[in-house]
């Protein structure tokens, strides 16, 4: 297996070597067919919310959280007072 | 690239993304080839490593890394993960078994070109897949050192002596040793 070949490569002819070595090439229209692909894609959601998003948080979630502190309040308050 | 359409790309200009494609897809194919990947399985990591660009387009910025830079690491990525499932499924062809012959009997200076890209091809299968990124992109003249560094993600040091390494290694198995 190791036996000696006549005349080893050297560093410039495997520097050649690497440089010309099988590279694969883009086939005709390959942008298009990338572009294609990309038209395909189904369209993103935007997942950053927009400031009208954030209103109406606030403005649903502040009421909301108002009513649970007064069942909170009431439910404590009866049980206070027996 | 001209940062004007890098701006626009980041904007969603598909028209201005077809630039890039246009630009990039040559070196990205010959840094795919030289990996080893057959030029089928080439196109379909080019293909990808341009959609997932698409997709992290809004992520991308100029200051950090050149363009290039951002779709070779995309791109490098995908190529391992490729070689990875294709040893999973044995379905890499192994048509080498008589190259080692070659390697082993004939003086270079009597291979003909073909065999000698052969006998490159088999030495280069040997080399783990890390090894064949670099060495591919090494060979790509679009990249310095520093470059490669950042795609590889290993200090510029590392790459240079990580690649002599690998260069000694091919050169004993194409002398014939292993």
């Amino acid at each position: 297996m190791n036996k000696q070949t006549n005349k080893a490569f050297t560093d410039s002819e495997l520097d050649e070597l690497l440089h010309i070595s099988a590279s694969a090439t883009p086939p005709e229209h390959f942008t298009q067919q990338v572009m294609a692909s990309i038209n395909a894609l189904p369209q993103t959601i935007q997942n950053r919310p927009t400031w009208w998003q954030w209103l109406a948080l606030t403005l649903g979630g502040v009421p909301a959280i108002m009513q649970t502190l007064a069942f909170m309040f009431s439910a404590w308050h009866v049980a206070a007072i027996g | 690239m001209d940062n004007t359409i890098l701006k626009q790309i980041k904007q969603g200009d598909k028209r201005a993304f077809s630039l890039l494609v246009d630009r990039f897809q040559k070196p990205l194919f010959s840094y795919l080839g030289k990996m080893g990947l057959s030029q089928a399985i080439a196109e379909e990591v080019a293909q990808e490593t341009f959609i997932r660009a698409w997709q992290a387009r809004e992520k991308f910025d100029p200051a950090r890394a050149a363009v290039i830079t951002w779709l070779f690491t995309i791109a490098r990525r995908l190529a391992i993960n490729e070689f990875q499932r294709a040893m999973h499924r044995y379905e890499r062809v192994n048509n080498h078994q008589s190259l080692e012959e070659y390697a082993d009997e004939a003086s270079h200076a009597s291979l003909s070109n073909q065999e000698q890209h052969q006998l490159l091809s088999y030495a280069l299968s040997k080399l783990p897949v890390d090894d064949r990124s670099l060495v591919a992109l090494a060979y790509i003249k679009e990249f310095e050192f520093s470059a490669i560094s950042e795609i590889e993600n290993i200090p510029v040091g590392t790459v240079k002596s990580r690649l002599y390494r690998i260069r000694q290694q091919l050169k004993t198995t194409l002398n014939g040793g292993q």
